[in-house]
């Protein structure tokens, strides 16, 4: 193993993996550059271990807390909800409908419709002649 | 493997030690809250120390580490294994911060961040020595790729192994050792002055 080889291994070398291990060893027990290699990444990890950590600001479970006491109370609140939807649903599916008139066509519509309504009106005087018929 | 920290991170071994027993997580699933609050006192600093690196924002990452205990607690029914506790948490912080910080994780860290300042408890110019050390530290890291940064955090701080992190990411456990072996590369030549020998 040369070094080009021996470099992107010392990596995972770090990691314990045991690919190529023993030859790995036996290249690092006589390549002084590549043993200063593993000991700078080594003392990577070593600073890296050692960084320091931020204290989470106090009053965090406080919030937790709340939102969790929150979704709790409007969960109730969404059943009654969810029931009320289905039951108006259910009501307006069973409801008896008025039944839809025949359908009726041309003049036929206006007789039905309008005529009642309007009498002689201006429909009533413009209708027969639609149809044809004499004053 | 993953260094675990101990007086720097507040007793990460500690943390996994009480944060994952079964017993208290099954508590916390049945909507006991003291044991939901005991969980939370021992992953309350990894997790928001974890959004934090990635948020690089204060305020976000605590609004996030609140978040991410809430979805936690809410959907803690569907969680089978209490051993996939930890990894399942940092799942959850990995998601919410992926959909709201979304690739804007790159900003360098503020050179005043008390984080990386002097000890209050120490003195000395071995204080200042450390505290510099930690400033440059801080913004090697901060200055990774999002990617490379992610994995470096969650094996390097949190001591989340390769698998787990791979399965977190939803990437093969080979991706992960390769982003690991660049992220120490570029912070291996960045650290340069503090790892080479003189």
């Amino acid at each position: 193993m040369d070094c080009d080889q021996a470099r992107p291994m010392l990596s995972d070398y770090l990691e314990g993996s045991p690919v190529r291990r023993a030859e790995l060893e036996a290249h690092l027990a006589g390549c002084v550059a590549c043993a200063a290699e593993l000991a700078a990444l080594r003392r990577v990890d070593d600073l890296l271990a050692a960084a320091p950590w931020a204290e989470p600001p106090s009053g965090l479970w406080e919030g937790v807390e709340a939102r969790l006491e929150e979704r709790s109370a409007r969960r109730p609140r969404l059943v009654w909800a969810g029931a009320f939807a289905a039951a108006a649903l259910l009501l307006a599916v069973l409801w008896p409908r008025p039944t839809p008139p025949e359908e009726v066509y041309s003049h036929d519509l206006y007789r039905v419709t309008c005529a009642p309504a309007f009498g002689d009106g201006l429909l009533g005087d413009v209708m027969p002649s639609l149809r044809g018929e004499a004053p | 493997m993953a260094a675990v920290r101990t007086a720097t991170l507040g007793g990460a071994d500690a943390v996994a030690a009480d944060g994952e027993a079964p017993e208290r997580i099954a508590r916390a699933r049945s909507g006991d809250r003291a044991a939901q609050r005991l969980l939370f006192e021992c992953w309350r600093g990894p997790i928001y120390n974890y959004l934090r690196q990635m948020a690089r924002d204060d305020e976000l990452a605590a609004d996030l580490t609140q978040e991410t205990f809430v979805r936690a607690y809410r959907h803690l029914p569907r969680l089978r294994h209490e051993a996939a506790f930890r990894a399942w948490l940092f799942q959850i912080a990995h998601n919410l911060v992926r959909d709201r910080v979304a690739g804007a994780a790159t900003v360098a860290l503020d050179e005043d961040d008390p984080a990386y300042g002097p000890d209050p408890h120490g003195d000395g110019a071995r204080q200042l020595e450390r505290a510099e050390l930690a400033a440059h530290v801080g913004r090697a890291v901060a200055a990774l790729s999002p990617e490379h940064r992610e994995v470096v955090v969650l094996h390097h701080f949190e001591a989340l192994e390769v698998e787990e992190i791979a399965r977190l990411l939803r990437v093969r456990p080979g991706t992960v050792k390769s982003r690991l072996a660049r992220a120490r590369e570029q912070l291996r030549r960045r650290l340069a002055p503090y790892v080479e020998d003189s």
